[in-house]
């Protein structure tokens, strides 16, 4: 059971730096993670929050690997980091340098101070960080890199060339200072043995767990995620790179291969988060999106819920007609006049009194029907008018003869069809997303705590998050119960007009 | 100070009706629109189309939507939307893809993206008829077969009956995308290998192979799509002004709805107020003065510039050998490494300093910004009749100018002592409502100019989104300014922030000690002669049309 070793492994490492560093938990994470999968980490944050040595230490736990750490600045040269110009070679009009023990023969290396580097070192740098190619004079190498470690204390100023340093960094961590006392007592006062670790990692294990992981299948949900997170991104102008989605499907897969996983599970995606962000704002609105999305199964409940409160509202946005006259309400006109006469000091105060006194619409007077009965209505602008108050039908008839309106109750067939049509699609999809929720709630907490990846806090997170989801089920099935039974009745409005049609 | 017989300038009568030009510039609608470099079709989606594409059609909701994101970014970008890959476009939307590209084709095209650029809200009017169009037309192909075959020549009849065939394929297929459960498959319509989708595409390439199909879409598309937006088009034309007013007030606001509640209150004023400038030449010129151009805070930074080389910025290659590393000039010592020093000095490739500097450079665009302005209107009731109208008309222009340009207005209504109110249209808030209110309410009260001067001073020295605001104070002049200290105040005010009064006084010659104050004073006397008839009925009728079936 190689597997479960390793698994078990990660564990041990995980909780050996989480006693010494304090609070850097998905540091540590990411960093493992990066490792086994072959991609490259930033640390950034302020002067003095052991990301030098959160990485240095990391570096430490393999075995079987070159290491290389240098602190770059605005003038390194090419000599300090790819080695010395061969002046055998040159003898031989062959231009090369000597790169043993340095960056091109490196397994893991920890760039200090990334973002400082020139344009001397930049290209050879990108080749080496995203081909894994050392142009060495004329030979091509392979490098044997697995990860670079980048600290920074600040991101990269507007400069081409540095952000495409930046888009190779796939993970991200913006670390901060201890934030609690107690934390940080431990740190200054207890910490007195320099750390080493003890649980180490073979260069080999990585390799077999990244060959094993290429084949695994990804579940269905996590391509709706994806997708779905993609877009919504998109929305908000934040843009991610086909290179990077590539490459997080690829962490995702050894992520789950390193857990012993069969499959990429969603919980997995939560990993997510440390991945997308541009900059350190992005942090939060980032990781409540795929919460969201991880819980709900690739359904955007907000979508969902919106879209079903879009088809109550066109049920009856389909039934408002215009009225060809206004009507107004001379009962609540009175009452207006009577508290307005008291109430109103100044003119200015007065500017909206009487907004919902006059009727457009036949949807606006037909609610205010339905909700008072019993008031009379006087037809037209001309405040004359409302001396011959009329009761509701008087007032239909009134606008049949004169305009020949007729009011809309009901939809007819072919709307109804339509409307039925698209309210059974809502139901399936939330049929589906229930199926979704509902499906793992029991199982949850135990796929959390085994999955490694998962943090404690995001796995709290998750659990909240599923129980409010419930009550968003809940309330989507609410609405669309509603419409079902708009649906259902034979007339939205529950008003009687053919007997004043008789009449007239 | 001024003496009052010593005024600025004064207009003794403003000229009555003139011919009005659409190209004068200040009605001109120039492109006030600038759309961001990246453009997000979903915020449009969203809000503005949101009502519109949920109500149920035969075309389904996704589609609904992937057709109108399309055909927005296709209008409102500037750019055509760009068919990247065709075979997974013709399996998405199948008979879409040639309607699209027959439209294309179309003169009214041309002119509805120039329309969309440069009045967003008429954009969104005529993008909904076009929408509604392609939906009854793929949706709805069966009840309106027979009109279309019956104005088509003999010989297309064939090509027709393909075409039929193709969107009874297309809404098939779309149906059963729709209905399929698994998200997976009814989020990626497009899933290589899915029979469904094949079949479509194929079927739409063949049917655009044929050689009439040409002819007979343009036809249809003719009669179906293009002829009604040229005849909306033209319509729109004519209120143009009015709509972009609407859009200023209220941005991004659910337009079907609000246009439904508020046009028969509002759009007779706008309309009755926007006219009367037009025919006004003089009125023009006072508001060409307001507002003045400022630099923005901050707009100048220190950047770094290659010009300026006082400071070692980094290390980089070059052939300058006086900023060159000392580790370069060691080669020279030996006599290998010295043809290598001189074939990198050659070649540009010496490890060299790079000298920069920091600079104080200022940004083009953003460095000149125009002043807010605030505008003191008098509502009392010795205004009422023809000095209402004008100063409305005044406060309409004034505040469409200023939003148009991205600068901040505010307008106080003021009468008897402590009454005033204020309508704020800035970028957080745009109280469009209160705006609309007011062009449709009637004066009345009183009238005291200290009122009025303290709030607008309140509001310059509290406000800073107004510190050195223009103000334009619009009143018939029936008050007195007399309390000392706030002239004094506002004297000084005025020179610290560099900020001006304008005073317009309508239908009296005495500006009532305001020309204390005041930059500029102008006098209309007589305000007869003012009256306005056009109606915007014709204009609600056809937007009221298309947007509910």
């Amino acid at each position: 059971m190689k597997v479960s070793n390793l698994k078990n492994t990660i564990l041990d490492i995980k909780q050996e730096f989480s006693a010494y560093f304090k609070e850097r938990d998905a540091e540590i994470n990411g960093s493992l993670l990066a490792l086994l999968s072959g991609e490259h980490v930033l640390l950034l944050g302020p002067p003095g929050t052991a990301k030098t040595l959160l990485a240095n230490k990391i570096c430490e736990t393999i075995v079987g690997g070159n290491f290389f750490h240098y602190l770059l600045t605005r003038f390194s040269t090419p000599e300090e980091i790819f080695g010395p110009l061969s002046l055998k070679a040159l003898e031989r009009d062959e231009f090369s340098r000597k790169i043993d023990g340095y960056l091109p023969t490196a397994h893991i290396a920890l760039l200090d101070e990334i973002f400082k580097a020139n344009s001397s070192i930049l290209n050879s740098l990108l080749t080496i960080l995203n081909e894994r190619k050392y142009h060495n004079g004329k030979v091509v190498l392979d490098v044997p890199l697995f990860s670079v470690f980048g600290a920074s204390n600040e991101l990269p100023e507007e400069d081409e060339s540095l952000e495409a340093l930046y888009d190779r960094f796939l993970f991200r961590y913006s670390v901060d200072y201890i934030q609690h006392d107690e934390n940080l007592e431990d740190l200054i006062f207890e910490n007195l043995e320099d750390f080493s670790p003890l649980t180490k990692l073979a260069v080999g294990d990585i390799r077999e767990i990244r060959k094993k992981s290429r084949y695994l299948p990804v579940d269905p949900e996590i391509r709706t995620i994806i997708k779905g997170l993609r877009r919504e991104l998109k929305n908000s102008s934040i843009f991610i790179s086909d290179r990077r989605w590539k490459k997080i499907v690829n962490v995702l897969r050894v992520a789950s291969a390193a857990n012993g996983h069969q499959s990429v599970s969603r919980m997995t995606v939560v990993l997510l988060q440390h991945m997308l962000w541009d900059l350190p704002e992005q942090k939060e609105t980032i990781r409540k999106l795929i919460l969201d999305r991880v819980v709900s199964g690739g359904t955007d409940t907000g979508k969902l819920k919106q879209d079903v409160l879009d088809l109550k509202s066109a049920i009856y946005g389909c039934l408002k007609q215009e009225l060809p006259d206004l009507v107004s309400c001379t009962k609540c006109y009175e009452e207006e006049k009577k508290t307005a006469s008291t109430a109103r000091h100044s003119r200015f105060t007065g500017m909206k009194s009487q907004k919902n006194l006059t009727f457009s619409s036949t949807l606006d007077f037909l609610n205010h029907y339905l909700e008072f009965p019993k008031h009379t209505y006087g037809v037209g602008l001309d405040y004359n008018n409302l001396n011959s108050s009329l009761n509701f039908d008087s007032v239909v008839e009134l606008l049949r003869r004169k305009y020949a309106f007729e009011f809309k109750l009901s939809l007819d067939y072919g709307e109804k069809k339509l409307y039925e049509k698209e309210y059974e699609n809502l139901e399936e999809r939330l049929d589906y997303f229930r199926r979704q929720v509902q499906a793992e709630e029991r199982a949850l907490e135990e796929t959390l705590e085994e999955n490694i990846w998962v943090s404690a806090q995001d796995s709290r997170e998750i659990l909240i998050k599923y129980r409010s989801k419930n009550t968003d089920i809940y309330e989507i099935a609410n609405h669309l119960k509603e419409i079902r039974a708009v649906l259902e009745k034979p007339k939205v409005f529950d008003i009687e007009l053919e007997t004043m049609g008789e009449a007239a | 100070m001024q003496k009052p017989g010593n005024r600025g300038r004064i207009y003794s009568k403003l000229s009555g009706p003139e011919p009005f030009f659409k190209s004068e510039p200040f009605f001109k609608s120039e492109s006030s629109f600038k759309f961001d470099r990246d453009f997000n079709t979903a915020k449009v989606l969203n809000t503005e189309l949101r009502g519109f594409l949920s109500t149920p059609r035969q075309v389904p909701r996704p589609l609904r939507e992937d057709i109108a994101e399309v055909l927005v970014y296709e209008i409102f970008s500037g750019k055509n939307y760009e068919i990247k890959d065709e075979k997974r476009f013709m399996e998405k939307f199948g008979v879409f893809y040639p309607l699209l590209l027959s439209m294309r084709n179309f003169r009214v095209w041309e002119e509805l993206k120039a329309l969309a650029a440069s009045n967003r809200m008429a954009g969104l009017l005529v993008l909904k008829t076009l929408l509604d169009g392609i939906f009854t037309l793929i949706g709805d192909y069966e009840k309106i077969e027979e009109e279309i075959t019956k104005n088509l020549q003999k010989n297309l009849e064939k090509t027709l009956k393909a075409l039929k065939e193709l969107i009874e394929e297309t809404c098939s297929a779309w149906d059963e995308r729709n209905s399929r459960q698994n998200p997976e498959n009814r989020e990626s319509p497009g899933s290589p290998g899915t029979p469904r989708c094949e079949k479509l595409e194929s079927m739409t390439r063949k049917f655009m192979e044929n050689e009439k199909t040409g002819q007979a879409l343009d036809a249809v598309v003719e009669e179906r799509i293009a002829s009604p937006l040229e005849e909306f088009l033209s319509i729109l034309e004519d209120h143009l002004e009015i709509l972009e007013m609407l859009s200023m007030l209220f941005p991004g606001r659910m337009w079907s709805d609000s246009l439904q509640a508020l046009h028969r209150e509002y759009f007779g004023n706008l309309e009755k107020y926007a006219s009367l400038l037009r025919k006004s030449s003089d009125l023009r010129k006072i508001l060409e003065q307001m507002g003045r151009i400022e630099l923005e805070y901050g707009s100048k930074k220190l950047f770094l510039s290659p010009h300026s080389k006082n400071e070692v910025h980094e290390v980089t290659f070059s052939s300058e050998i006086q900023t060159m590393l000392p580790v370069e000039a060691v080669k020279l010592k030996n006599p290998l490494l010295k043809r290598k020093f001189y074939a990198d000095m050659f070649e540009g490739k010496l490890l060299t300093y790079q000298l920069r500097g920091k600079n104080w450079n200022s940004d083009a665009a953003g460095k000149k910004r125009r002043g807010p302005v605030i505008a003191l209107v008098d509502t009392s009731a010795s205004m009422r009749g023809s000095p209402e109208i004008l100063a409305k008309s005044v406060v309409l222009a004034v505040t469409r100018r200023m939003l148009k340009e991205g600068r901040d207005v505010k307008v106080i209504l003021f009468a008897s002592k402590w009454q005033s109110f204020e309508i704020e249209m800035t970028n957080k808030k745009r109280m469009g409502e209160e705006f609309l209110d007011f062009l449709h309410q009637t004066f009345g009260g009183g009238t005291d100019f200290n009122t009025a001067l303290r709030s607008g001073l309140k509001v310059m020295t509290e406000e800073n989104t107004f510190r050195g605001a223009d103000i334009l104070f619009i009143t018939d002049g029936y008050s007195e300014l007399s309390e000392q200290p706030l002239i004094r105040e506002w004297n000084e005010i005025k020179k610290e922030r560099n900020a001006r009064i304008f005073s317009l006084i309508i239908g009296n010659d005495n500006a009532g000690g305001l020309e204390q104050v005041s930059d500029n004073t102008y006098i209309i006397r007589n305000t007869e002669n003012w009256g306005v008839w056009e109606s915007p009925a014709r204009f609600v009728k056809a937007i009221g049309a298309p947007v509910y079936r």
